[in-house]
């Protein structure tokens, strides 16, 4: 009959296993976020410190993106909330396993979650009991491994010299088709965003700098509200 | 889990606020896709238009991230490839 600290420690050795299927994927991203970070004119300091405390792949590279485009600090706060927020409802279903645990594990598990370290926890807890090493060992190599990937692109960043030959400069495009798509969840979000999308090419080419992005958003953004606006009178007569 | 859940907005807020992602980032990419040149392209010749529309559907098929950035680089590389 092994001991509690045995049992914990095979959990533990369990749970960083587990995530192997998925680290080449989050490899690769952190790859890819350490080298746009140096493209965007972030220190290898600073973006590994990123990476470090912030531990949030797509929000690090929407930041990342929206900074080197000249984005306000609001739009920035209000994007990354909206991207994170999902971590809100990851949290909200583990909770009946984990209501148990004492405050500091939830806080280091919750610092630790990430899409692929909630896949596997969920599928580990629905067939087993919930156990909190389990956790922190698929929280930790998942961590692990973001960490090193975004630290070698980091490293790679400069010697890249010029990502657009490889064609490297469409990962921040095509991270943000892939998040802006399942955002769109009705007519008024596939409105705003067409509109958004014209009017970025019209401000692209008579505005200057990168003042499109402000104009294209604020008539986008209005649009909408006018819209929800709009349904809500139709529906209170 | 720890200290985010007492955060409240007004529905109305929340309503509008779905929005500024969608159109920020929306008007952020769509210029580099259309325009990665600094002129407006619409023809098939633009590598980055053509992988834009194939990022576009391998994430509506999949959602895997990364296969979404795999394919586009793989469509612009081997487009400039058989191009020059």
């Amino acid at each position: 009959m092994p001991s509690q600290r045995e049992a914990s420690l095979q959990e533990f050795r369990s749970g960083l296993r587990a995530p192997l299927p998925l680290v080449i994927g989050v490899f690769s991203f952190g790859l890819a976020y350490g080298i746009l970070a140096i493209q965007a004119g972030l220190s290898f300091l600073e973006s590994t410190l990123m990476s470090l405390t912030v531990f949030a792949g797509a929000a690090q590279f929407v930041a990342t993106g929206m900074l080197m485009s000249g984005a306000g600090a609001l739009p920035i706060l209000v994007t990354t909330f909206m991207i994170n927020s999902r971590h809100f409802l990851m949290s909200a279903s583990l909770a009946p396993y984990v209501g148990g645990w004492k405050l500091k594990w939830k806080a280091l598990l919750s610092f630790l979650l990430a899409d692929e370290t909630y896949a596997m926890t969920m599928s580990h807890f629905s067939k087993n009991t919930p156990n909190k090493y389990y956790q922190l060992g698929v929280g930790l190599s998942v961590y692990l491994v973001w960490l090193l990937s975004s630290i070698a692109g980091s490293a790679l960043g400069p010697l890249v010299g010029n990502p657009q030959a490889w064609g490297l400069d469409f990962a921040l495009p095509a991270t943000f088709i892939a998040l802006i798509l399942p955002m769109l969840q009705n007519w008024r979000d596939i409105l705003v965003c067409i509109t958004a999308g014209l009017l970025s090419i019209v401000g692209f080419t008579w505005l200057p700098g990168k003042w499109y992005v402000t104009f294209a958003s604020l008539v986008a953004i209005a649009l909408g509200w006018g819209l929800v606006e709009l349904c809500k009178q139709k529906s209170s007569r | 889990m720890a200290l985010l859940g007492n955060a409240r907005i007004s529905k109305g807020m929340a309503d509008v606020m779905r929005f500024v992602p969608i159109a920020v980032l929306t008007s952020l990419i769509v210029p580099s896709l259309l325009a990665p040149k600094g002129y407006v392209d619409f023809s098939f010749t633009n590598e980055y238009l053509v992988a834009g529309i194939l990022a576009t559907i391998v994430t509506y098929r999949t959602k895997v991230l990364i296969l979404t950035i795999v394919v586009g680089i793989a469509t612009i590389l081997t487009m400039r490839l058989l191009i020059s």
